[in-house]
């Protein structure tokens, strides 16, 4: 009980003062629970390489085409990423990253029950660059640029005729401009100095996402006689704003 | 707390902004009626969405893309108008004040196949229309068997219109309105005649059949008041009037009902005067035996003691004997037949015999086995020597007149038969199938029964049968008529749209057959619901 209420007390009273008490009798130097001074750790600005981050990247679809896939105007993508920055000043900062960002969302029925639902897939692999200008120590605006490919695939299951699928590889790429605010520097510094440069934040992004339209055609498996003539569906527009939020780790 | 907020107030924005409202269209369903054809176009008319897909299937390349037209609110019907294949007629009921959408009036939408030509607007909810044998006139009534789909607190059932389709709709003019004065009776049905010289005129009129009653409107005048004869009165009840035929030369409109004995014969003469119209109509009865069923013209040439002129051969329910009337005299002459039929089929042909083509016709009973040819010119003369009689293999339900020398009768249960008029002998078709859908298109007998995968063909020259397979079931069948490329259009069970066309005058010819999959969606998430 004594020894726990000692741990903490370590951990609350600087270590400094704790070796001004008069009852520290005991030599330190031959104690490894004991911190002595001269393990004291390094102060000020710190230098973060990496960047991990879990991304939830919310595509707003204005388009009428996304209609056919939700009742609302949004498209959800779950993703992470990965950036080492390359080249640092003080406050500046640029840093090439990779990423992956995946959507599902699906249509409920419509037409009445002639389309009993459509579902839109997308796996998209990315590689970008960002430029992180460092205001505070605990917030740093930054601008974005990315570009990838994007396996988009479309399914639309009707009520007598069967499921039809269309899937495409579109390229795309995003730019947006957004901020992040981290915690201080130092703040999961241990004793030992190790995670001196650690620091999670959170991240809100805005831009813009361009990319060509799916074009879907109906495509069924004819197994008749016939040719089929199928018609286009039109064209799903996957361009647009987006919003991201990420939960950022810094290293 | 400051980032808390800051995430909260981030998620908040994403939601506002992508709070939108789906496109109702894209919710309601499909309720296709029937397909129906304009020139080298199959046309699918959505009762639901009030929208007409129109697709071009006699073009060399096959296409699966539709042009979606609007039509007014709440189509009714449709039917190709007469003699213009490059038309069709859409009836709309509109749409009442229901507090959502926007009232609308009645209208007729003419389609072409690019685009909904004009619309004729009325106010009244007319839910039944008939052309004229020409196409050039609309008639729209309230159909009296189904006047439990017009919707509203209040409308009279005497109320009719015309339209003239050859014109543009003009307000108060194009359609007209009126109100038929009646006994009480209502509007059953309408026909329209051929030319007629009346009072010195060649006019067109509207014969609007009551129960007991008719209207005749004078189409050449438009604005005169129709007279409403009540016959009635000189029988013993309803008189059920379901035949009408027009004297064609002779200004005479002969009238006959499935409840009376007596054929009425309308004669309309000039007025003296003292009329807003320039002639009168004056009526006068001739018995026919008890019960007359079917009833056709004919032009007597004369010859020996039978005089010449206009004759009138009626055949009664039941009974084994035919009338020819001399409406001049009133003279019944009585010809014995073979059996009882009940209808008429007029044709102009020659026989064997007589390879002259001469007015003649077949008399027949749905159900029976038998027909009876009948030699017109010279009847009241030679009694039964111009009958005779042919028996089939087996009874039939349905005879259809493919042209003046050529009649198909569809047999109970399964088979066929093609009847030559000028031969009188019968080809028997042998199916395994239900041929009542059989549909004459394009030289062809096309059979097409629902919920199977065969469709059946007949060369009408040859009487050479064929038949395919296709890829899916039949629902509904229509033939596309089209100068260069014929086509009949097969529908099948879909919910976003399918058909298959064939080429209408090598069906079996695969290379020119194809499908339609999903026409009903066609661009559907650049357009929408449409």
């Amino acid at each position: 009980m004594k020894r726990s209420l000692l741990s903490l007390l370590l951990v609350v009273i600087p270590v400094p003062a704790l070796a001004q008490q008069p009852m520290a009798t005991r030599d330190a130097a031959l104690d490894p629970r004991i911190e002595t001074p001269s393990a004291a750790v390094a102060t000020g600005p710190v230098t973060q390489h990496w960047q991990a981050s879990l991304n939830l990247d919310v595509l707003i679809r204005k388009d009428s085409s996304f209609d056919v896939l939700s009742d609302e105007d949004l498209e959800p993508a779950l993703g992470a990423s990965i950036g080492y920055a390359f080249w640092l000043t003080e406050a500046l900062s640029l840093a090439p990253e990779l990423g992956y960002a995946g959507s599902h969302t699906e249509g409920g029925v419509l037409l009445g029950g002639a389309i009993e639902q459509t579902e839109l897939t997308s796996y998209a692999g990315y590689a970008g660059v960002s430029a992180r200008y460092e205001i505070w120590e605990v917030f740093a605006p930054h601008a974005r640029l990315a570009a990838g490919v994007a396996r988009t695939e479309f399914t639309l299951d009707t009520q007598v005729d069967g499921t039809f699928e269309k899937a495409d590889w579109l390229p795309f790429v995003t730019l947006g401009l957004g901020a992040t605010v981290t915690t201080p520097d130092r703040l999961f510094q241990s004793r030992s100095g190790k995670f001196e440069s650690l620091s999670v934040g959170l991240t809100l992004e805005g831009g813009y996402w361009a990319s060509p339209a799916l074009t879907a055609t109906l495509e069924s498996r004819s197994e008749g006689r016939l040719t089929i003539e199928q018609p286009s569906l039109g064209a799903l527009s996957r361009s647009g704003p987006y919003l991201r939020f990420a939960l950022v780790a810094r290293l | 707390m400051n980032r808390a907020c800051l995430c909260l107030t981030g998620f908040a924005v994403t939601l506002a902004i992508g709070c939108g409202n789906r496109d109702p269209d894209l919710e309601r369903g499909f309720d296709l009626m029937a397909p129906a054809a304009l020139e080298g176009h199959v046309v699918f008319v959505d009762r639901q969405r009030e929208r007409a897909h129109v697709l071009a299937v006699s073009d060399s390349k096959a296409s699966a893309s539709a042009r979606v037209l609007r039509l007014p609110p709440q189509p009714l019907q449709h039917a190709p108008r007469f003699e213009h294949p490059d038309e069709l007629l859409v009836l709309c009921a509109g749409r009442l004040d229901d507090g959502r959408k926007e009232p609308a009036p009645a209208a007729v939408a003419v389609l072409e196949s690019g685009r909904v030509d004009r619309v004729y607007e009325f106010e009244t909810r007319f839910n039944a229309m008939t052309q004229s044998p020409d196409g050039k006139r609309l008639f729209l009534f309230f159909d009296p068997r189904s006047t439990n789909t017009v919707e509203g607190l209040l409308f009279n059932p005497n109320e009719v219109a015309v339209i003239d389709l050859n014109a543009p709709p003009a307000a108060g003019i194009n359609p007209t309105l009126r109100t038929l004065s009646s006994f009480g009776g209502v509007p059953q049905s309408v026909v329209f005649s051929a030319p007629m010289d009346i009072a010195g005129e060649k006019r067109e009129l509207a014969i609007v059949l009551f129960d007991s009653d008719i209207a005749v409107w004078d189409l050449n005048h438009i604005d005169r008041p129709e007279y409403t004869i009540e016959l009635s009165r000189r029988t013993t009840g309803s008189i059920a009037l379901s035949q009408v035929l027009f004297g064609g030369e002779e200004p005479n409109i002969y009238l006959r009902g499935t409840a009376s004995d007596d054929i009425f014969v309308i004669n309309l003469s000039a007025s003296g005067g003292g009329t807003e119209n320039d002639f009168v109509p004056s009526i006068n009865q001739l018995g026919a035996g008890a019960g007359p069923a079917d009833m056709v013209l004919y032009d007597e040439p004369g010859g020996g003691e039978i005089s010449g002129g206009r004759r009138l051969f009626v055949v009664a329910q039941g009974s084994a004997q035919g009338s020819v009337i001399d409406n001049a005299s009133s003279r019944v002459t009585t010809v014995p037949l073979p059996v009882a039929p009940n209808r008429i089929l007029r044709f102009d042909a020659g026989k064997l015999e007589d390879p002259e083509a001469q007015q003649r016709a077949l008399l027949y009973a749905e159900g029976s086995d038998a027909v009876v040819f009948v030699d017109l010119e010279g009847l009241e003369d030679r009694g039964g020597r111009n009958v005779e009689l042919l028996r089939l293999r087996s009874p039939y339900r349905r005879v259809l007149k493919l042209s003046e020398e050529l009649v198909l009768l569809i047999h109970q249960g399964q088979g066929l038969s093609l009847l030559d008029l000028v031969q009188r002998t019968v080809q028997p078709i042998q199916s395994t199938q239900d041929l009542g859908t059989a549909v004459p298109a394009h030289g062809k007998l096309w059979l097409a029964p629902a919920n199977q995968q065969r469709i059946g063909f007949l060369d009408l020259q040859t009487f050479h049968p064929a038949e395919i397979r296709l890829d899916a079931t039949i629902l509904d069948a229509v033939a596309v008529p089209s100068a260069e490329r014929p086509r009949f259009v097969v529908t099948h069970p879909s919910s976003i749209g399918y058909f298959t066309v064939l080429d209408g005058r090598e069906p079996d010819n695969f290379a020119a057959a194809y499908s339609v999959r999903g026409f009903l969606v066609d661009d559907i998430m650049t357009a929408g619901g449409r």
